[in-house]
């Protein structure tokens, strides 16, 4: 793990334990065509990943990207500017974007490998993880109806 | 005197942060800046001091998109330190990791970097709109890359799977062979996408390069041959840095490479790789490059997208070729012991020649590291196509012309965060 790059990865192993089973969870590299794939053909997707915008560490961003793209200050750092922000936009170029789409933007600030989560990362874990499962809860609840 | 300036404050669908500046004077292009001002990133620096075993991870982390290249050429080199040499399976290995890396990074600059700029689009985003189909046979075709480099390298970005020696693990031929049906189906995909590439319709401009590349007594280069040009230069890696000089220049964070003794810019990259080596390609990818109206040498720098659908189509083969011939190697590599001594090694990244040296202690720990990427190489070889093609293209409207400025940079597939690796230092002392 690299520091509060993490924040993705551990927020799904937290998931796991109580993820409802009509929910995947799928942990991937960043790589747009991954992502591209991993939300094709599904109802909802919910996308958790660190980012660098000037926000203060901790601070949770939450967009509707069916609504609007992913702000431009929220680019991910990524080989050949390909990364999350491109491959959603990709996916709705190709009409392959989920009826809904939810991305979770964590502010971070440490990156070394071996390191843990920041305090302030760490501060706002749980606030994350109980946004996250809001947002299931309200899923199952839609398409049930 | 009629003059104008065609500034580009940050360059679209280039890896890193760039610019441009050309300055017309007269209706004459006096000059061509590619201005490199993304911050050097000091991965020389990181190395000295590090056991030589974590170099292939180190540099793995210079780029997204060639990690492999990295690992490639510093393996190479400190294996040359160690006087070893692999058996042949490992050898063929390291060359299907290869060629994962050139599938995956030549199709994204294909179809989602390059093809925008011959369709009229602001870029792949956009262009996916009209082009639904293309776009997604061309990020299928990128995965096939993925999956080789997945199943050779741990993961597909930043791999974690080679060692100095060879690999940490080696594959099954079970687990290899369950790669063939995706890549026969990409060798289909590979050969569409020569013949479609060949369709474009591309400026008339040609310039008398010098290419420079590797080139092997039988295979199209990846991992190892000596460096030649088509003038006549015919020397081994150990040789480069007789030939060859980085220079810093005020408009970049990223040095220039020039020949040393003439000061002349060289052409690195999949147009000098396959004039150099157009004999050693496969037969499919011959047969498809003449047929998409490619000569044996190609010197159109805005037909690269072609030359480089005909490497996806040679990597593709070749993937498939040493997958049918695999045989399991009794070990996963061969062991090394640390030494005194000084070693280098260039391959083939899909940008072009990478050249990697390392001076290591007794120790193992590195004393000194130069690592010279294919886009330092080929910065001074842009500006002179943009000093040389512009002009032609002077009558365009501003929007257009600006446009045409960032597709001669494109032409090359410029990787600028990898160019960034040193910061030339000057201290006046009075």
């Amino acid at each position: 793990m690299r520091g509060d790059d993490a924040i993705g990865p551990l927020t799904l192993r937290a998931l796991a334990k109580t993820c409802p089973p009509e929910i995947r969870l799928i942990e991937i590299e960043g790589e747009a065509t991954q992502l591209l794939e991993a939300v094709t053909g599904a109802t909802a997707a919910i996308i958790i990943d660190a980012c660098r915008s000037g926000s203060p560490a901790g601070t949770i961003h939450r967009f509707d990207v069916v609504k609007s793209p992913i702000p431009v200050n929220l680019g991910a750092f990524s080989s050949h500017g390909f990364g999350l922000a491109a491959g959603l936009e990709l996916a709705r170029s190709l009409k392959q974007l989920p009826r809904i789409c939810v991305v979770f933007a964590v502010e971070v600030i440490e990156f070394n490998p071996g390191a843990g989560l920041t305090p302030e990362v760490s501060f706002c874990f749980n606030e994350l993880l109980a946004a996250v499962e809001g947002e299931f809860e309200r899923l199952l609840l839609e398409t049930a109806s | 005197m009629t003059s104008k300036t065609v500034k580009i404050d940050v360059l679209a669908r280039v890896e890193g942060e760039g610019g441009l500046k050309v300055t017309i004077r007269d209706g004459l292009v006096r000059s061509a800046e590619l201005n490199i001002f993304e911050p050097p990133r000091f991965f020389e620096a990181f190395l000295r001091g590090r056991h030589f075993d974590e170099t292939p991870d180190i540099v793995a982390r210079i780029c997204g998109i060639c990690p492999v290249a990295y690992q490639m050429s510093a393996v190479h080199a400190l294996e040359n330190i160690f006087d070893v040499s692999l058996s042949p399976q490992l050898r063929a290995l390291r060359r299907l990791l290869y060629c994962g890396e050139w599938i995956e990074s030549h199709v994204l600059h294909i179809y989602m970097l390059h093809a925008p700029d011959f369709l009229g689009y602001a870029g792949g985003v956009e262009m996916a709109r009209d082009h639904g189909d293309l776009v997604r046979q061309g990020l299928q075709l990128k995965k096939v890359g993925n999956q080789i480099l997945t199943l050779l390298g741990g993961r597909e970005i930043h791999p974690i799977n080679v060692r100095v020696g060879g690999f940490y693990r080696t594959p099954l031929k079970k687990e290899l062979l369950t790669l063939k049906e995706n890549l026969k189906w990409a060798r289909e995909a590979a050969l569409a996408t020569v013949r479609w590439t060949g369709t474009l319709d591309f400026p008339d401009r040609e310039r008398d390069y010098t290419f420079v590349a590797l080139r092997h007594e039988d295979e199209y280069p990846f991992n190892e041959g000596r460096i030649v040009s088509n003038c006549g230069l015919d020397i081994a890696a150990g040789d480069y840095e007789n030939h060859f000089e980085e220079k810093h220049v005020p408009q970049s964070t990223a040095l220039h490479s020039r020949f040393r003794d003439s000061g002349a810019a060289y052409l690195v990259g999949p147009l000098a790789r396959y004039s150099l080596n157009f004999d050693r390609l496969s037969v499919l990818a011959q047969e498809a490059a003449l047929e998409a109206g490619l000569d044996r040498t190609c010197r159109n720098p805005y037909r690269s997208i072609v030359v480089r659908a005909v490497e996806t189509l040679y990597a593709v083969d070749e993937a498939l070729r040493i997958i049918e011939n695999y045989q399991e190697p009794k070990s996963s590599f061969v062991p090394v012991e640390p030494r005194k001594g000084e070693g280098c090694a260039a391959t083939e990244a899909p940008r072009g020649l990478l050249y990697h040296r390392y001076r290591l202690e007794s120790d193992g720990a590195i004393a000194e590291a130069q690592i010279v990427p294919p886009t330092s190489q080929n910065q001074a070889c842009i500006e002179e196509d943009l000093v040389e093609f512009i002009g032609g293209f002077l009558d365009l409207s501003d929007e257009a012309l600006r446009h045409r400025c960032e597709q001669t940079v494109r032409n090359y597939d410029p990787c600028i965060s990898c160019a960034t690796h040193f910061l030339r230092l000057d201290i006046d002392r009075g």
